[in-house]
Order: structure tokens, then C-alpha cells, then sequence
């Protein structure tokens, strides 16, 4: 464990709440899109590495049965893999990569809203207007998206790891700082999908559509991306349009 | 309706599994493909978390035992459709309304967003003419699902 981050010795919860509000205040000073790219990739690997040392205390409170301070340390990862996505966002935008972006800030608001279901307070209500203001000011506006339905096992809880419908855990609720899941689902069959203005995951986004002149083009840039097929016109196609049907995000939530 | 929800109410016939399947209890917990063979009945993705949480305020089971789940994502919550027994629902409606409140407070402790979820449920009651059931679909904002409850009544009753 570093010692820069937690001092030599015990570590007091006190101890521990300082180091993350220092430690969080640093890497949201990373969180601009102006900042060093080499400086935001290593803060990238300092959260993942304080990360290790933060689930660290959570196991030790679980264990003793303090699920109150489990819960808060899992807050603060949270929080802490909120900033790491948005750093992750901005290193996307720069390299062009905007639909990654896109994904990374949509984990950033999806970590948010699981950090708020623990504490609520003015610095998570901060980043989230910030988030959303960068929605806004960078990227397109969004009305449309895919929406699949499709069938799958039930799998197994990420909480005890038994068949889920063997235990009593709940998905969505948080248990001793980690958060109730079915995982290890196979998918079985795909449904249908739907267009739709309100997804249940907003990383299912409409990414070309085909313009009258017979151009694909990306929503992101509005570049030209090919040709639709010359012959639609003759089978009285209206348009075209590519998009992401379903993800298997798996965001850090244990 | 109210919040802009959106009530649909229709007359359906189930499968003869359903009717034959169908235990004597007051609330049933349907698969969301009940037309189908009961060898391919899926649930909602929602049922078994449901099925836990409810269970400690209400008696309630699954028409069979869950082997695959059907997950739909163009609402925020696809709840489990939810089928009242035979009479239930007049006899006793004190019990529709405790499990409006259970579904609502379900979904309020669970849901996981930065916004006022919207859900989709289904409630069926049991015609007393062979093998029709009324449903009542409520798709719209969680807070327009607790006011449902007397246009559900109307509807098992005939009235409208």
C-alpha cells in the first residue's frame, strides 16, 4: 500500500477519509480536457492502484460487520471510477475516438448514480452538473436510441456467487459496499429492438444514418462514412442507419 | 391518466397452461410469454429480485419455476406481469393496493438512475368466463403506478 497516500502504520477511518478527499480533489483537477494527456494516463493507473488499496479497508469493515463504513468506502470507489471515466473520456475525444468517449461518459453518469444511492452530498450533485454540461456542450443530442429485448439464463449472484434464484440478495441493492448483480448470464435468444427516446442504456446509439444523397454519414462528425446501396431507391428503401443494439458493459461494482 | 402514464386494458386468453398451472393462491407471479408452451415460458428480468423483495410483505410464487429470464430495455423497470386469483381481487382489494405499494417501494429502493424511472407492469385478474383474464398494462413514470388502482377496479368490474 503507498504509504503517500494512507501515512505509515494504522490507518484511523479518519485517515482514510482525508487520503480520498485529497486524493479525489487530485484527480479532479485532471478532469478538464486541456490537461496533460501523460499526466491523466497516470492518474488513470493511481486510481486503479488506490482503488486496490480503498477495496482493501471495504473487505476489512465487511468483515467486522461495519457495513455502514463498507458502504461509504464503496462511495468513495464510485466516485473514484466516476472521475477515472470521464479522464477516460477526454483521452478518447482527443485521439477522435468519440463513440468510446461517448461510452465513458455514460459509465461516469452510471457510477454516479450508484455512488448517490450511498451519500448524497454538494460534490457528487458538482460532478454530476459538470457531466452533464459536458453531454450537452460536446456531443450530439442524443432523441433517438436502440433498445433491445432478448432472452437469457438467470445466472448467478455477484454478492454470494450462488444460482441466483437460490438466495435471497435483491439486484440493485447495495450489500456490505458492493452492489447486488446477476452475472455469468448466458445470452439465449435475440427478441426484437426498438427505437426508442428513452433507453434503459444510453450507450445503444444510432452511430450513421444515409442522407438523400445516398451518403452514410457519422453522427459524431458528420463526415462521410460510404455509399448505401444504389439499387434502394428502385425497392423504395427510405434510409439506412447503423447503431450499437446491446452492450455487455461490466462496470466495477464488487 | 395521471403523469403520462398510459393504461391499456384488454381481454386475453392465456395458454391452457396457465389455467392448469395456476395454484389456488391470490397472487401469481406470470411468465411474460404466457401463450407460449410452458416448456418456453421466460420471465421478466425483474421477477426473481421482485419475487424476494415482495415475499417478505405478500404471499406470492411463480406460475412455474424460472428458467430463463426476457430482458427489455425501452422502459427504465420491466416488472413482472402479476396475476390476482380468482376473486381475489373483489373480496379483498386492500390486497391490489399493498401490492402497488410493494411494487412501487420495489422499484424506488432498487432502481438505479439519475432520473425518475419509468416502468411497465401488468396486472391480470381471472374472468369467471372460462380462460379470460383481463390485464391491465400501466407503462409511464413510477409515481403514476400507485394511482392505478381504481381504474383496475373498474376494469375487473366492467363498468366503463
Amino acid at each position: 500500500m503507498k504509504t503517500e497516500w494512507f501515512g505509515e502504520g494504522k490507518y484511523s477511518r479518519k485517515d482514510v477519509i482525508d487520503s480520498y478527499n485529497d486524493f479525489i480533489d487530485s484527480a479532479n483537477s485532471l478532469n478538464l480536457l486541456v490537461r496533460s494527456t501523460r499526466l491523466q494516463k497516470e492518474k488513470i493507473s493511481d486510481i486503479d492502484e488506490y482503488i486496490k488499496c480503498i477495496k482493501n479497508f471495504k473487505r476489512q469493515a465487511a468483515s467486522k460487520g461495519d457495513e455502514q463504513f463498507a458502504n461509504l468506502l464503496f462511495h468513495f470507489q464510485c466516485m473514484l471510477r466516476c472521475v477515472q471515466s470521464s479522464i477516460e473520456m477526454w483521452l478518447h475525444l482527443k485521439d477522435e475516438e468519440y463513440q468510446r468517449a461517448w461510452c465513458c461518459l455514460v459509465d461516469a453518469q452510471e457510477y454516479k448514480d450508484v455512488a448517490l444511492k450511498i451519500e448524497d452530498h454538494d460534490g457528487i450533485r458538482r460532478i454530476e452538473d459538470f457531466l452533464g454540461k459536458v453531454r450537452d456542450a460536446i456531443f450530439p443530442p442524443w432523441t433517438h436510441y436502440n433498445s433491445a429485448a432478448f432472452s437469457s439464463t438467470i445466472g448467478q449472484c455477484s454478492i454470494c456467487g450462488e444460482p441466483f434464484g437460490d438466495c435471497d440478495h435483491i439486484e440493485g441493492l447495495i450489500y456490505s459496499g458492493r452492489l447486488c448483480r446477476r452475472v455469468s448470464i448466458q445470452f439465449l435468444e435475440g427478441h426484437h429492438s426498438a427505437i426508442v427516446s428513452n433507453p434503459r442504456d444510453r450507450r445503444c446509439i444510432i452511430t450513421e444514418i444515409s442522407k438523400d444523397d445516398g451518403n452514410m454519414i457519422d453522427i459524431f462528425t458528420l463526415e462521410r462514412t460510404g455509399d448505401v446501396d444504389v439499387h434502394d431507391e428502385e425497392n423504395e428503401v427510405l434510409g439506412h442507419m447503423k447503431g450499437i443494439l446491446l452492450t455487455t458493459v461490466s462496470l466495477d461494482f464488487d | 391518466m395521471n403523469d403520462e402514464g398510459r393504461l391499456t386494458v384488454e381481454v386475453e386468453s392465456f395458454g391452457v397452461a396457465v389455467g392448469e398451472l395456476m395454484a389456488d393462491r391470490a397472487i401469481t407471479i406470470l411468465p411474460s410469454n404466457t401463450k407460449e408452451a410452458a416448456s418456453e415460458y421466460m420471465y421478466s428480468s425483474t421477477s426473481m429480485s421482485f419475487q424476494k423483495y415482495a415475499r417478505k410483505h405478500l404471499a406470492l410464487d411463480y406460475l412455474t419455476k424460472p428458467e430463463r429470464l426476457y430482458t427489455q430495455k425501452s422502459v427504465d423497470v420491466f416488472l413482472p406481469a402479476i396475476l390476482f386469483g380468482l376473486g381475489q381481487v373483489i373480496e379483498n382489494p386492500d390486497l391490489v393496493k399493498l401490492l402497488l405499494e410493494v411494487t412501487f417501494n420495489y422499484v424506488k429502493e432498487t432502481f438505479v438512475g439519475d432520473k425518475a424511472p419509468t416502468v411497465k407492469a401488468t396486472f391480470v385478474s381471472k374472468e369467471t368466463e372460462k380462460e379470460k383474464y383481463l390485464s391491465v398494462t400501466y407503462e409511464g413514470p413510477l409515481e403514476g403506478l400507485k394511482n392505478i388502482a381504481p381504474a383496475f377496479f373498474k376494469a375487473i368490474k366492467h363498468e366503463d
